[in-house]
């Protein structure tokens, strides 16, 4: 196989695998409790709007970790700004801030003048994945774990029965928040190999397929990482051997174990479900 | 020490739109208590606000004397049946497991011990052979039992439920109402949000009746008389007159 040949030879697509395979698994973790809490379009939103942030990095020659890390942060402050002081309903003002960001953003990196450009940045480029990006995933990917890790049982009692959680003191509005660190977190780690349009894909797409398998929010957890980390080698090896798009070759592997789960999840899926039926249909006729 | 549950002077409204308006009642600890009222009368509201669940504009709680804030770990709450995600990954047995969080406190995990009391736990409501099951596989009745077992795992002194026997069958309700007998006679404190007048007297020590606010609170006997009824379920008898006018 030349493409582990080439992994072999080229250090640039070790660092591309590595990166894509951590963002994958703490994508497809922290993704379990977004989809659960029915946050999905706040995965998309914060991805959007962290992009003024990596602008005014670039801008004022900083990593682009502490711009993309702030604009997400205000970002998820100001939707639940908007939220709990006016009638607009939640989805609503996180679609006007993250536009508004997202504008911005735009804007700032037209004005930028970097070698990095838009595309980059909104579809990822795998292949450029330096040392520097390489350690900064791996970092975040040990802090997310270990934050999972340690709040596991506060993080699934607020998102299954925030009011039990209230009931015994602790804070649904807290824990919120860190899950809003968390996930801004993983965007910033995913810029470099999906780009932040296809960011949302990695955190709902494996996570949503788990929630066809498995009727356990740890086996889910489980199953949805693995399915980010697979996805993350199967698309870098298409996108090598077809010349595809890095960050698009990946969310269409995660979107082809969806479908699959989708109709032949033993549990939940289509197929099975209507063999079932007409199992069942046929046994009363009789 | 004071042995009762006191609302003081209770205000509660929702965006400037007033539910509750001053409440004050005193309760007896120990007790099986019937909180009653037509729909939108603020049943609900009442128990959320007096467990600091909501926020409200003005009044004190206290149990036994002290805040509420500080006897949290002694209160189980039990939701409404339609605030529940029910196809949420989790088993019947780790949902009742959920009812030993509040003492683990911070990172400790729930080991053998804490499975152990939930599923014993289960036993008590008759739901042990549903344990490794989907809580979204049961029915409305079933479901009930499960999250009255995670009351019990909570080891708690006082007991609130919101509608517990809504859309429940005859034998859940029977086995519910038996179990919270069962934790009044062992001294618990229990306030259950009821809605079928017919039980309300072989159900509980005492009523409150809501309507606004608070019109009665006191043992049922004395509490439940066809004018405080009248009074608080107006609405909903000039309806029943219009009817039995219509029949004529």
């Amino acid at each position: 196989m030349s493409f582990i040949e080439d992994i072999q030879t080229y250090e640039f697509l070790q660092k591309a695998l590595f990166t894509s395979v951590i963002v994958g698994i703490i994508a497809g973790a922290i993704g379990s409790f977004i989809i659960l809490r029915g946050m999905s379009l706040m995965g998309d939103a914060i991805s959007h709007a962290v992009l003024p942030g990596v602008a005014l990095s670039y801008m004022w020659g900083i990593n682009y970790f502490y711009g993309a890390v702030a604009f997400g942060l205000m970002t998820a402050f100001g939707i639940g700004f908007i939220t709990q002081n006016s009638r607009i309903k939640n989805d609503t003002s996180i679609g006007i801030v993250f536009s508004a960001f997202f504008a911005v953003g735009i804007i700032l990196i037209g004005k930028a003048n970097t070698s990095t450009d838009l595309t980059s940045i909104l579809f990822g480029n795998v292949l450029a994945v330096r040392d520097s990006d390489m350690w900064m995933t791996l970092g975040i990917g040990a802090f997310v774990l270990l934050i999972i890790a340690l709040f596991y049982k506060e993080f699934l009692v607020s998102t299954f029965d925030p009011t039990l959680a209230a009931s015994y003191g602790l804070s649904n509005k807290m824990i919120h928040y860190v899950l809003m660190v968390l996930l801004t977190l993983v965007t910033v780690a995913s810029l470099r190999t999906v780009g932040v349009i296809l960011v949302v894909a990695m955190l709902i797409t494996p996570a949503a397929t788990a929630y066809l398998l498995t009727n356990r929010l740890f086996y889910m957890i489980c199953i949805s990482s693995v399915l980010g980390a697979v996805s993350a080698v199967v698309g870098l090896y298409i996108s090598f051997v077809y010349n595809w798009p890095s960050g698009a070759a990946i969310v269409l592997v995660t979107t082809a174990f969806f479908v699959l789960a989708l109709l032949f999840s033993p549990k939940h899926g289509i197929v099975w479900r209507s063999v079932r039926m007409r199992k069942h249909k046929s046994t009363v006729e009789q | 020490m004071e042995s009762t549950i006191r609302v003081n002077e209770l205000h509660v409204s929702y965006y400037g739109k007033e539910i509750l308006h001053d409440v004050n009642f005193e309760m007896e600890t120990g007790r099986l208590i019937g909180i009653i009222g037509p729909n939108g009368s603020g049943k609900s509201t009442l128990m959320k606000s007096m467990l600091e669940l909501i926020p409200r504009d003005k009044g004190t709680i206290t149990i036994e004397g002290e805040r509420v804030k500080s006897k949290r770990k002694e209160i189980a709450y039990v939701p409404q049946r339609a605030t529940i995600d029910w196809d949420f990954p989790i088993t019947v047995l780790d949902t009742v497991v959920l009812g030993t969080y509040p003492s683990l406190g911070l990172f400790k995990r729930p080991r053998k011990k804490e499975k152990q009391w939930a599923y014993h736990c289960l036993e008590k409501v008759n739901m042990e052979r549903y344990a490794e099951r989907q809580i979204g596989e049961l029915s409305g009745g079933q479901q009930q039992r499960v999250f009255i077992a995670r009351a019990l795992a909570q080891r708690a002194e006082y007991f609130f439920l919101d509608e517990p026997f809504v859309g429940i069958d005859v034998t859940s309700e029977a086995l519910i109402i038996d179990l919270l007998k069962q934790l009044r006679d062992e001294g618990k404190t229990v306030f259950v949000i009821h809605h079928d007048l017919t039980k309300v007297k072989s159900y509980f020590d005492d009523l409150i009746i809501v309507n606004r606010g608070v019109l009665a609170a006191g043992p049922v006997e004395r509490v439940m008389t066809q004018e405080m009824m009248k009074e608080a379920f107006r609405s909903q008898f000039a309806f029943l007159d219009t009817l039995e006018e219509e029949a004529r």
